[in-house]
Formats: structure tokens, C-alpha cells, sequence
């Protein structure tokens, strides 16, 4: 009898731990929130604000002022900022939204805030508040709409894009002509070939593989309308065998197959690569680092469509002050402060219509004509400017592509026959919620 | 006398049974149980059976990651096995400076693998000191691509892991044969062995024990190989990923907010029995041994 009772005891408690412990297998999905929200009463309570590698000597005193002005506007709110580092930043919001503890004003680039979205993780903020699509810039807004899933979920803070820079110096020692650069990728390809081998592999111009913005800003049709990856056409291919081509030439250095020299802009500083593509602010980047190679330095528009970033803000779907966290998100992204905000990440774009609508005036009272002459090169690309690579790109697929087409330059195998595997494979491991 | 209650024992080992519990047991299972569904990170996933294992099953970068894991294993387990008992052995004797050939020996335990990494990086690169070196010398008319290739890059990561591992297996093998009896080296002398006779014969019977322990923990480690290869491949396991290990391709897998958790567990509850087989092979000898004796 003693012995049974000791049993059932230890099984009660067994069981209860089990029960216990299934609680910790990951938030599900909380409740969609898709009514209005009303942030013209009194507000009040505290709100966590979390930016991406935003607090440091040139943005601090920015955000300080900022939220010192929102506060004095609505005396009983407070707003604590939080601040992320820049890598693993998907992963820390992963384990915030997990633990149901994702900030009240989160910033989320369109493709981190998908997942999330699916989750049911943030606040519909077109049905939060209808008069907020009118105020912000078109492709942007809809760069926080989902096909199959309802509603608008980021509001657009900033937006960029980037540009080419050249090495005048290195390519004239090499015989290129720095009046003629090329406008296409075949040509930047053809002139890498011709570098790569004049230097001896010593300058390349490419230090990356291709990627699937390449491809896109190339014309080629990455998705179709049906949702499935179709990159694998004849076009694409071509590019991967001048890639390869180029690879044979030495014009990239063979680390490039693995990604270790992706950071071209880098390497750019360090005189060790003759091109790469930057944002505007790269000029100021290249006068602190590299200023001897800033003095021969070249900018020109991006080779093929320009690429458009999206950041911008969301609302937690956990927050226990929705009111008062829109209405920071939207006092963070009116055209006042984000004007404000443009002027000191130079090279970026208002995502308000009104804020983006003279982007040329953000770069008059810059005195450097580098500079100056780089975000007006920006500004003009802002025009054309797309989202090129779709959210539905993980870093899964963008590993195995690496993968893949690191053989394929290498020449083990056709660049057709990697293509398809990549397409497989990202067809393969689409997510879909 | 005082008896205590019957639950004493109980309230003894409850923080230790708590402990193995929340953070051994259930995560064991719960990687087990996801193993069998289609879980993301922020999605619950359904059952779907043994689809994540039939999937690795035709799954070609599984292939070439246990192919990577198992030569790993297989080249790791002697090389670690063999070479610190040579070395214990030469900085066994009591000599003057000993103590400070002992800890340059030791030295590259002390380092960060990431570090130590990061440096044979640069060391191996195309433009790295081995290639100028080699090329200053007229032995290579241009760089070897030793981080790009499938087999350099594993023999520099083999090599990265064992020059790593002497000085720590070493310092076992230190402790061990100071439990061999000098007298067992005097009677084989006095029998007419030779050094090598009696390194055979007396040595390695001496430190057997040192030796099953030191290979199990090189082959478990081997199997579970990731810095050394993330590091030198830059995380991409090489091209076609020909050099990614399991625990690479778990994280290649199951990372990020659309993380593939079913097929991660999969991968994972494969490299746990994969791990436990060198365990229960190394287990078994041990168990013979005893039986013999």
C-alpha cells in the first residue's frame, strides 16, 4: 500500500512537471488584433521601443530628443529604448516574440516581420488606423502586405537604396577607361575579366558570388504570380557562366565561393577590390577609413534596376498599450522626424510621401561634393527603385545558393543544373503559413 | 534511533531530478516528438510521420555532411589517440625547462578555437602566408585554394582540431602513466625488452584505460565537429556544401524565423544516435577488457 501510494505520488508529480514543462514549447499564436485603435484620448503607461543597431554617438542624441519630445507631449506616457545589436537580430526577435515579450515598437524590415505577421504576432495597422496609408510612400507601405494575409503591418521609417563605386586609380593602372564604366552587368563582367587578368588576380573588381538581387535587377523574374521561385531561365544561367568565367580569369578571389568576401565594401576601403556597391553614405565611410582612395574614387548610379531597403516600425500584438505604442510609432515616422532622421543617415529616403517628396532638398546643405554628388545620385535611383529580393528568401535558400554556385564557378558543375537544384530547393522550402 | 520521513530522499534528489528533467530530459524528447512534425519556430507544427527521415534519407547535403562527420571521426579518433601518449611520453621525463615545453604543449588548448580559427583562416587563405610562402620559394606557380576545396578544406580543419587536442589529451596521458609502475619497465629490461617492446607491452597496457576514454570523447567530439569547419568555410560548409558537418547542417537547417525545426530535430535525434554508436562500441571493448582480466 505504502509502496502504491509512493508510486502514485511520484507519477502526480511526473505528470505535473510534463504538464508544466509543455508550456514551454513556444508561443502559439496570440489573437489577432484588426480593429481601430483610438490614440487621440489620454495616454498613458510605459512602452519598450527597440531600434537595430541605431544607438551610438551619431543617433543617440537623435532618439533621446525624440522620445524627450513624446513624452512632453503625452506626460504620462514613458518610452524605454532598446537597442539591438546588428548581428542576430532575427534570432533575438525570434526568442522576444517566443517568450510573448517582443516590444511594444519593434523596427522589422518587411521579411523579419512576415513570420511574425503570420504569428499573429503584430497589430494590423491599416485597420488600426485608416488614415495612415495616405501618408506614406506606396511601394513601402505595401512592402508590409502579405499575399493570403490581410492588412498592413509596418509602418515605413526609412528607405535606401545604393550605388556604384569605382576605384579610379586601380582601374587606370590596369587600363580600364574610367570615362566609359559600364552600365550593364555583362559589361561590369566583361571589364572584370579584363582587370582580373591584366592584375594578375591582384585587383579583382567582384569580390561576391551572384545572388538572387543580381538576378532580378537584371530583369529576370525571381517569383511568379503563383508564388514559386523561377530563376533558373537561360538569362540566369548566362550570368553564372560569366561569373564562372570571370572566376577562371581572376577576377574574384577564390574565398569569394565562400562568402568570405562579402563584404565588399570593405575590402574596397582596403584597396584590395576595384568596385562595389554602397549607399550614399559611403563617401563619409571612405573620407574617415580610405582617403587616399576617395580622392580617385567614382560613384555612379547601381548597375541594373536599384534595389529599394524598406525599414520601418510595428506594433506587438502582446503589447498591453497598443494606444499608446501607434501612436509613438507614428510620431516616430512623421515626416518631420523622419526628415530629421534623413539628414543624419545620409543617403536615406523619408518613407512619408510628403517626407520623400523633395529628397533632393536633404542633400543641399551637404558641402562635400562627393557626397553631395552620391545622394543625388540616390535620389534619382529612388525613383525607379524596387524591392528586388522577395521576403519569401531565406538564409537557408541564400546558403544553398552559395552552395550551389560555388560550384557552378568553380566549374564542377553546369550553371544551369545548380540553378535548378536552387530553385528546387527554394520551391522545395517555401514556408507557408 | 531518528528515522526521517519517507519523502527525505525524495526532497534530497528533487533538485538534481528537476534539473536532469527540465533541462535534459524534456529537451531530448521534445526533439524527439518535433522530429515527427513540420514545425517553424513560430508555428506549431502538424504530424507528418517519418517524412523528416525519409527526407534525409535523399537528402544530398545529409550525405555529404556524415560523410564529412564520419571522416572526421575516423582520422581524428587515432590521430588524438596516438600522438599526445607520444608526446606525454617525451615530456614525461623530469628534465630541466620540462614544465615549460609541457605548457607550449598546452598552450593552444588555452585559445579560443574561434580565434585560433579565424587566424588559420587568414594563414590558409589564397593571398595567406602559406600561399606567399610557398610561392616566394618557387614551389607553386599560383595560390592553392586550401579553403575552397572539399578536401583541403577538411584536412585543414583536421589538422586545425588536432593541433588543438595534443596538449589537452597530452596532460591525461601525463596523469595516466604516472600509474604505470617503473618497476613493470625494470622486469621487462631485465626479460631483455627494448624500448618499443616495452612501450607495447607495458605502456600501452598501463594507460589502456586513458587511451578507451581519450578516444571516446575525440569520437564524440569528431561527430559533433562545427567551429573549426564553420569557421575555415565561413559557414557555408564549402562549395555544394560538400564540407558541412551535421551540427552545420542542423543550424543551416533550423536557423532564423523560418527555421525548419522538424527536419533540424531529425537531423538532431540522427546525430545523437550517431554519437552514441562510438560510445557503445568504445563501452563494449572496455566491458571485454574487464572480462578478460
Amino acid at each position: 500500500m505504502k509502496l502504491t501510494t509512493r508510486l502514485a505520488t511520484a507519477t502526480a508529480v511526473l505528470a505535473v512537471g510534463a504538464l508544466a514543462l509543455t508550456g514551454c514549447t513556444g508561443a502559439g499564436p496570440a489573437a489577432g488584433s484588426d480593429g481601430p485603435i483610438d490614440t487621440s484620448g489620454e495616454l498613458s503607461g510605459t512602452i519598450k521601443f527597440q531600434s537595430w543597431s541605431l544607438k551610438n554617438e551619431k543617433f543617440s542624441p537623435y532618439f533621446e530628443d525624440l522620445i524627450a519630445a513624446f513624452e512632453e507631449e503625452h506626460p504620462d506616457v514613458t518610452v524605454e529604448w532598446l537597442d539591438q545589436p546588428g548581428d542576430g537580430y532575427q534570432d533575438k526577435v525570434l526568442s522576444q516574440a517566443n517568450s510573448n515579450s517582443l516590444p511594444d515598437v519593434v523596427n522589422l524590415p518587411p521579411d523579419i516581420a512576415y513570420p511574425l505577421v503570420a504569428a499573429g504576432k503584430l497589430v494590423d495597422l491599416a485597420a488600426a488606423d485608416s488614415s495612415l496609408e495616405d501618408q506614406y510612400v506606396p511601394g513601402a507601405w505595401e512592402a508590409y502586405t502579405y499575399p493570403g494575409i490581410d492588412g498592413t503591418y509596418g509602418l515605413p521609417w526609412y528607405l535606401g537604396t545604393d550605388l556604384g563605386w569605382w576605384n579610379g586609380a586601380a582601374l587606370q593602372q590596369y587600363g580600364a577607361d574610367t570615362s566609359a564604366l559600364p552600365t550593364t552587368n555583362e559589361e561590369l563582367l566583361s571589364l572584370a575579366e579584363q582587370v582580373g587578368e591584366a592584375s594578375g588576380g591582384q585587383m579583382p573588381l567582384l569580390s561576391s558570388m551572384p545572388t538572387i538581387d543580381l538576378f532580378a535587377s537584371s530583369g529576370i523574374e525571381v517569383m511568379n504570380d503563383d508564388g514559386e521561385f523561377v530563376f533558373n531561365t537561360d538569362e540566369a544561367a548566362a550570368i553564372v557562366d560569366q561569373f564562372a568565367s570571370a572566376y577562371q580569369a581572376g577576377a574574384l578571389p577564390a574565398e569569394a565561393l565562400t562568402g568570405d568576401y562579402g563584404g565588399n565594401a570593405d575590402m574596397f576601403k582596403q584597396g584590395k577590390v576595384a568596385y562595389t556597391t554602397a549607399g550614399s553614405g559611403f563617401a563619409g565611410d571612405l573620407q574617415r577609413d580610405a582617403p587616399s582612395i576617395r580622392e580617385s574614387v567614382i560613384a555612379t548610379p547601381r548597375i541594373g534596376d536599384a534595389p529599394l531597403f524598406v525599414q520601418g516600425v510595428s506594433v506587438s500584438n502582446d503589447s498591453k498599450n497598443k494606444a499608446a505604442a501607434l501612436a509613438f510609432a507614428e510620431y516616430l515616422t512623421n515626416t518631420e522626424n523622419q526628415v530629421a532622421f534623413a539628414q543624419l543617415a545620409l543617403g536615406f529616403v523619408p518613407g512619408t510621401v510628403d517626407g520623400s517628396a523633395d529628397v533632393g532638398s536633404l542633400s543641399e546643405s551637404v558641402t562635400d561634393p562627393l557626397q553631395k554628388e552620391a545622394m543625388e545620385i540616390v535620389s534619382e535611383s529612388m525613383k525607379t527603385a524596387r524591392i528586388l529580393i522577395p521576403f519569401q528568401w531565406t538564409s537557408a535558400m541564400k546558403t544553398y545558393m552559395d552552395q550551389q554556385l560555388a560550384l557552378a564557378l568553380k566549374g564542377e558543375v553546369g550553371s544551369k543544373e545548380a540553378l535548378d537544384k536552387v530553385v528546387e530547393y527554394a520551391n522545395d522550402n517555401l514556408v507557408e503559413y | 534511533m531518528r528515522s526521517h520521513k519517507w519523502y527525505t530522499p525524495w526532497l534530497l534528489v528533487a533538485p538534481a531530478v528537476v534539473w536532469v528533467l527540465v533541462f535534459g530530459l524534456w529537451p531530448f524528447l521534445n526533439t524527439v516528438i518535433l522530429s515527427f512534425t513540420d514545425s517553424r519556430p513560430l508555428r506549431t507544427g502538424g504530424f507528418v510521420g517519418l517524412e523528416n527521415y525519409g527526407r534525409m534519407l535523399q537528402d544530398e547535403q545529409f550525405g555529404y555532411a556524415l560523410t564529412t562527420s564520419v571522416i572526421y571521426m575516423i582520422v581524428c579518433v587515432p590521430l588524438l589517440t596516438i600522438l599526445p601518449l607520444l608526446l606525454a611520453l617525451l615530456v614525461e621525463k623530469t628534465i630541466p625547462g620540462i614544465a615549460a615545453f609541457r605548457t607550449t604543449f598546452y598552450f593552444p588548448v588555452i585559445a579560443s578555437v574561434v580565434v585560433v580559427a579565424l587566424i588559420w583562416t587568414w594563414m590558409f587563405d589564397s593571398r595567406g602566408v602559406i600561399n606567399q610562402t610557398l610561392q616566394a620559394f618557387g614551389l607553386l606557380d599560383k595560390p592553392v585554394a586550401f579553403l575552397v576545396d572539399r578536401w583541403w578544406l577538411l584536412a585543414c580543419a583536421i589538422l586545425l582540431t588536432v593541433w588543438k587536442g595534443l596538449g589537452y589529451y597530452m596532460v591525461v596521458y601525463l596523469a595516466a602513466l604516472g600509474n604505470v609502475g617503473r618497476e613493470l619497465h625494470e622486469a621487462a629490461m631485465l626479460d631483455g625488452a627494448g624500448a618499443f617492446r616495452r612501450f607495447l607491452s607495458v605502456t600501452i597496457p598501463g594507460v589502456r584505460g586513458a587511451m578507451l576514454l581519450i578516444s571516446a570523447l575525440v569520437a564524440v567530439a569528431a561527430m559533433r565537429v562545427f567551429t573549426e569547419l564553420h569557421v575555415l568555410s565561413n559557414g557555408t560548409g564549402g562549395p555544394g556544401g560538400q564540407d558541412l558537418s551535421i551540427v552545420m547542417l542542423i543550424r543551416q537547417v533550423g536557423q532564423g524565423l523560418n527555421g525548419d525545426v522538424g527536419y533540424a530535430s531529425a537531423l538532431s535525434v540522427a546525430l545523437f544516435l550517431l554519437t552514441v554508436l562510438p560510445l557503445i562500441a568504445i563501452a563494449w571493448m572496455n566491458r571485454e577488457r574487464r572480462t578478460v582480466s
